[in-house]
């Protein structure tokens, strides 16, 4: 924030198009820079596998004293499992988790938490009969879930995430919009997910 | 001695040896699950043509490919002795293309460690596989694993484990030129062997 306040904000102000790119510049940087100090700042990393029915892929937590920023990238394997289609979508899921309650166990510790995120994928949507055309999915979600940290060396992380977003295709089937509600995002909500990670 | 006297003489000798260095049994169960494609797949069939005119088509022939499978079984067992579990497993399976297995095996597993230490183990598996809507009469399944396990309390423990696994017997014949499912009464040879390779996670409690 301190490398921010330095740029000389009213030098720009006579001049509309900069002052624009300006504001741009700082809508694009401001969130990256909270990320990086918090990861700067970041007690612990751990990184591991990420399995769920929404599909396989790895996942890596990022602890900050307040927060834990969760970073998971998986292959959606909806209609795959089913044998409706082959080709499974990617998907990239990002959370930012807050720890409500924290007990101390035998052989480690328990948390829930939960918190917001985004994700982003090309994937395939919830149809009647068969799935949809791949498309790009864009949605912001929530996140909750309970972590066991065994003898501070295995991480067992079992979750359940909900994304409420846009599913846009450019090979929209018959009667439907090119651009719809995202319906796996809900109807996937109680599918489990289940991380187990590593600390690094 | 008898051959069969060798065969009893050797088996008590075991069962004493497994008794002297048995800990307190223990009930055990759990789930796994992972990724197994399918790599290898051989057959040799032939079946009557009942459609056109009443000739035997045979299909024989052998080879390597990937197709993407995955499994999730669920065992129950007894831990019997410091190193060894024996434990009954079953789950949904991807054998091969479009055919799904039902497998129920009895599953052999050694921790080298103990079962309360990390470590490697190993594991054998075999026992019936029936097809998800294919004939009554089940194939034979054998497993073969390895890996390494993290305990993580008195009880839990996690796996982690590469395997191979080979199913051999008679799956449903389809009619290539009409694509349907050919009558048990036709078929009149019906071999099919599958293999395929894993990596997979397994939860023990």
């Amino acid at each position: 924030m301190k490398l921010l306040s330095v740029i000389p904000v009213r030098s720009y102000t006579k001049n509309s198009y900069l002052r624009i790119v300006y504001k741009r510049l700082l809508t694009i940087l401001l969130p990256l820079l909270c990320i990086s100090e918090s990861i700067s700042s970041a007690a612990d990393i751990a990184g591991g596998i990420f399995n769920s029915p929404k599909g396989f892929g790895v996942s890596t937590d990022v602890k900050t004293s307040q927060n834990v920023l969760s970073f998971s990238l998986f292959a959606d394997m909806y209609g795959v499992f089913s044998r409706k289609s082959d080709v499974p979508g990617i998907r990239a899921e990002m959370f930012f988790n807050r720890e409500i309650l924290s007990r101390k166990l035998k052989y480690g510790t328990m948390a829930f938490y939960a918190g917001p995120g985004a994700s982003l994928g090309y994937v395939r949507d919830f149809r009647k009969d068969f799935p949809s055309a791949m498309g790009a999915e864009v949605s912001v979600c929530a996140d909750t879930g309970l972590e066991f940290i065994f003898r501070e060396k295995v991480i067992l992380d079992l979750s359940i995430a909900l994304d409420m977003g846009l599913f846009i295709t450019s090979k929209a089937d018959d009667g439907e919009s090119p651009v719809r509600f995202y319906r796996n995002g809900g109807f996937q909500f109680f599918y489990p997910q289940l991380k187990i990670m590593f600390p690094f | 001695m008898k051959p069969s006297m060798k065969i009893f003489f050797c088996t008590a000798l075991s069962i004493m040896s497994i008794s002297a260095s048995a800990v307190q049994p223990r009930f055990t169960f759990g789930v796994q699950w992972g990724y197994s494609p399918s790599v290898f797949e051989s057959h040799t069939i032939a079946y009557r043509n009942i459609e056109g005119p009443h000739y035997v088509i045979p299909d024989s022939g052998y080879g390597w490919g990937w197709y993407s499978n995955a499994y999730v079984t669920a065992h129950a067992g007894i831990l019997f002795a410091r190193h060894s579990t024996l434990s009954l497993e079953s789950g949904y399976e991807g054998l091969h293309r479009d055919i799904r297995s039902i497998p129920v095996l009895l599953a052999y597993e050694y921790a080298f460690n103990g079962h309360y230490t990390d470590g490697a183990v190993c594991e054998a598996a075999a026992g019936p596989c029936w097809e998800v809507n294919g004939n009554a009469v089940p194939l034979l399944d054998a497993r073969l694993a390895g890996g390494y396990r993290f305990v993580l309390g008195d009880k839990m423990n996690l796996e982690f484990k590469l395997s191979v696994r080979c199913c051999a017997g008679s799956v449903k014949v389809v009619d290539k030129a009409t694509g349907t499912v050919v009558p048990k009464d036709n078929i009149i040879r019906n071999n099919s062997v599958f293999c395929s390779v894993g990596i997979g996670t397994a939860l023990n409690f």
